[in-house]
């Protein structure tokens, strides 16, 4: 048990490596600007952050304060946004080429926190603890 | 893990279906990989974004709970914690429903992003990108009280 608990930890920190080395990501972009310059770029599910103007808005996920040059109509900060777009090295900024809205992700959410409700009220009709083990009932 | 009612109640009508034994175990498994990936890395992220800064290990560390070898050991991990006589049934079952999730997951598009099915040994991003991330959203509810009256139905029957 314990090599397998530790085996899931050193393929997290394994995938942890390989994703922020992505060259489609942006944290790899900013460490070689110039040799990245236009690179594609692609942010799936982050949240807008901030609307610095028509033409400009922030996205965040696992980096905070993406500045993104595109359309920011239609936009409010809290939306979920998929961009893609190219980088531009000078002011280490994504050039959008495309925006994909995600309108229904507050209610997915809500959905999920629903059926985590209903997964913890559940859990102790089906599931049960004796001599330090999970039994099943039911 | 917006999907947690779609893939719990998909998992019953499966099991149902089948007139399977262990049902709770496998719905339990269909859950696991969006409790153990989603739920950390959204909370985390939430926290990275909003509130203070999280190291990257704990924002993308927690995705091979989501991957096909990550939840092989996850639900080999898992079954020590019932006892002896049931190890072997619900290891299997945990493993059919976190089959069941990755299988209902990769329908979804992502434009682009994908599901790493192969990680550590490939890194080849795949989906089938038939149906959009959010358009389970309307099936939830429904889905839910039908796996709920089949469940109910299949419990009333000697």
């Amino acid at each position: 048990m314990i090599c397998t608990a530790f085996l899931l930890a050193v393929l997290g920190w394994h995938y942890t490596t390989f994703s922020l080395a992505q060259p489609n990501g942006y944290r790899a972009a900013v460490e070689a600007p110039e040799s990245m310059e236009g690179a594609p770029l692609l942010f799936p599910l982050w949240e807008v952050t901030h609307i610095r103007g028509a033409s400009v808005y922030e996205i965040s996920k696992t980096v905070r304060g993406v500045a993104v040059h595109g359309s920011s109509e239609g936009l409010s900060v809290g939306d979920t946004v998929t961009v893609k777009g190219q980088f531009r090295a000078r002011d280490q900024a994504v050039i959008e080429t495309e925006r994909i809205d995600h309108p229904f992700r507050r209610l997915k959410g809500l959905l999920s926190i629903i059926g985590l409700l209903l997964g913890a009220v559940l859990c102790p009709r089906f599931f049960g603890w004796q001599s330090g083990r999970v039994v099943l009932r039911g | 893990m917006g999907d947690l009612l779609t893939h719990g109640a998909a998992a019953v009508l499966l099991k149902v279906g089948v007139r399977g034994r262990f049902i709770p175990v496998f719905v339990l498994g269909t859950v696991m990989p969006d409790l153990c990936s989603r739920v950390p890395a959204i909370g985390l992220g939430y926290v990275h974004v909003h509130l203070a800064r999280v190291s990257p290990f704990f924002t993308h560390g927690w995705q091979p709970f989501h991957q096909p070898v990550g939840l092989v050991l996850l639900a080999f991990l898992t079954c020590f914690l019932f006892q002896e006589t049931v190890r072997a049934s619900v290891f299997w079952n945990l493993l059919g429903g976190m089959a069941l999730h990755l299988g209902l997951d990769v329908l979804q598009s992502h434009h682009g992003a994908g599901y790493l099915l192969g990680f550590p040994f490939s890194d080849f991003a795949w989906e089938l990108g038939v149906i959009g991330s959010e358009a389970t959203v309307g099936w939830a509810i429904p889905l839910s009280l039908l796996a709920w009256f089949v469940y109910r139905y299949r419990a009333s029957q000697p």
